[in-house]
């Protein structure tokens, strides 16, 4: 389990002091991918990078199975940051070594024997899907493929906690499907703990089951992602799900967002509403997609200013199962 | 052509001279490279941003270097000579000569190193330091590889250097092409001695450039690769 207990981190400027977190407390849960969003300037890249202590905090606690690295020792946190592998959006290969070298670097560190070496970094590489470019350097890389061998990296030391920044932010959105597959895969199958640090909701949406919303050095709000989806507390939180465009638009009469969670299974849903009720719907808004034949996103539509037509609506609406929120 | 260049050529005694000129060189840039590269490991390193930032010594290594670096060749020689003296136990000949060329080329080299170290993306150094590496581990097995390519062409430029300061190294009695251009060239006005030593450090100069940057290109792994034609 990772916690941080009134965790703060300054750093002096030119005219004083700026304040990157300010008192942070959070537990993750061993298990589960769990994902921090924020705006850029927001500290979470400090936050993820207190984790394995990369950034010492000015105050407070970083605690990691019961043991507080900040207290830990040179030698001592070494030996923790390789329970800890880590992905950046730059990727951060070695570009004077190869693939397979990049991944070797990290065992090499340990001085791990050579033939345990090579079977585990076909293991990584088996598992990454990047056999074939064993022998290849990163500058005859594309994008994911260069992720992909970042992540081989970071697993090669058997990590139990892998955190994620940015990850996907320089990847083309098919690409980034694929990595947070990959990382999905990861966390189920290895029981690795994943933390990601990301400014898109779509990558929270898609792969993390806890969430933290973090504004000016402070985390607004926090929990199951589902939770903070239907029904978002912070400003910030709802600046994230819906564009402020949107919300903000004045489109006359009422609006209703329509959350899917997974329970609809498709069907066309807005026609027969608008065959039943009666009435005609226009969608402000919408971003869903269908995995497994069942509805994820959101939709925004306009409600019509007759009240009856209104209550039919939402009688149609907890009929069929979907969640929906007035005034967005 | 005139009776002496004729008598250098008959004598061996120009190929001679060339060939100290070029032994000279590549042993001082050699040695230099073994006091220079710590050194600029040291001021990479110790630097505030570095990996063990140590503000105090990073200041004192940098005025050193930067008295050193920024005092003239030919000033720098007559300075040092009791130091010349100490070492091989004679302020002339071509051993000062090579003590003077190698005071001379460390702080440049280690200048040089500090640089191209600085070139090694911040990130890389962040992963390896992400996963446990030490500062030495840093040093051997991020810094000093991923800056490969750019510490071989830096050994280029400091060779080069050191050549045209082992030409005025003539001044407190060395051997090589510098004297004979000065002393039978200059001195005993056979203009065509000076242009066959001029001929003969373009041939050098470029061989060794040619080489060095061809090595450079050839180990560098990254697109934007060091440039194969790059002026020094």
């Amino acid at each position: 389990m990772i916690e941080f207990r009134h965790l703060r981190k300054e750093y002096p400027v030119a005219n004083g002091t700026l304040v990157a977190l300010d008192d942070i407390n959070l537990s993750i849960e061993n298990g589960v991918i769990y994902g921090i969003i924020g705006l850029s300037g927001a500290g979470k890249s400090t936050l993820v990078r207190c984790i394995n202590l990369l950034e010492r905090p000015t105050e407070g606690e970083v605690i990691i199975d019961g043991e507080d690295l900040v207290k830990a020792s040179g030698k001592r946190l070494r030996e923790i940051r390789r329970n800890i592998g880590m992905i950046f959006q730059g990727f951060n290969l070695l570009e004077q070594r190869t693939v397979e070298a990049n991944v070797r670097f990290p065992l090499e560190l340990i001085k791990t024997p050579k033939e345990q070496a090579n079977r585990r970094i076909d293991e990584l590489l088996r598992l990454v899907g990047l056999q074939d470019k064993a022998k290849a350097y990163p500058s005859q890389l594309s994008g994911g493929q260069k992720q992909r061998v970042a992540i081989a990296r970071a697993l090669a030391t058997g990590p139990k906690y892998l955190l994620c920044d940015e990850a996907t932010s320089a990847l083309d959105p098919n690409t980034t499907n694929s990595i947070l597959e990959l990382l999905k895969d990861i966390n189920r199958e290895l029981g690795v703990t994943i933390v990601m640090i990301t400014h898109e909701m779509k990558v929270v949406e898609s792969i993390c089951s806890y969430v933290a919303v973090i504004d000016k050095s402070k985390i607004v709000e926090h929990g199951k992602v589902t939770e903070l989806f239907s029904c978002p507390k912070s400003e910030i939180a709802k600046e994230l799900i819906l564009p402020g465009l949107i919300r903000s638009e004045s489109t006359p009469g009422n609006k209703l967002r329509l959350i899917f969670d997974g329970s609809v299974t498709d069907k066309p849903l807005i026609s027969t509403l608008s065959r039943e009720c009666g009435v005609e719907v226009n969608i402000l808004f919408a971003d869903t997609k269908t995995i497994d034949g069942k509805i994820f996103g959101h939709m925004v539509i306009a409600m019509p200013s007759d009240d009856r037509a209104v209550a039919e609506i939402k009688t149609f609406l907890d009929k069929n199962g979907v969640t929906y929120k007035e005034g967005i | 052509m005139s009776e002496l260049l004729k008598q250098l050529f008959q004598s061996g005694e120009i190929y001679k001279h060339a060939w100290i000129t070029i032994w000279t060189t590549l042993l001082s840039t050699l040695i230099a490279y073994l006091i220079g590269l710590p050194i600029g490991v040291l001021l990479n390193v110790t630097d505030k941003d570095g990996l063990r930032p140590c503000v105090p010594l990073n200041r004192a290594l940098g005025l050193i270097v930067n008295i050193l670096r920024s005092m003239p060749f030919v000033i720098l020689m007559v300075a040092f000579l009791p130091v010349a003296k100490f070492f091989v136990g004679s302020s002339t000949g071509n051993a000062a000569m090579l003590v003077m060329l190698i005071i001379a080329a460390a702080p440049y080299v280690a200048r040089l190193v500090e640089s191209s170290l600085k070139e090694v993306d911040r990130g890389v150094i962040e992963a390896a330091r992400s996963m446990g590496a030490s500062n030495l581990q840093i040093i051997f097995k991020v810094f000093l590889p991923e800056a490969k390519p750019s510490l071989i062409v830096g050994a280029v430029i400091s060779t080069v250097t050191i050549l045209g300061y082992s030409a005025m190294a003539s001044t407190i009695g060395g051997d090589g092409l510098g004297k004979v251009a000065i002393i039978y060239g200059h001195q005993r006005f056979n203009e065509d001695i000076i242009w066959v030593c001029v001929a003969f450090t373009v041939i050098i100069v470029q061989i060794i450039q040619e080489v060095g940057i061809f090595i450079a290109h050839k180990t560098d792994k990254r697109i934007r690769k060091i440039k194969k034609r790059r002026v020094l």
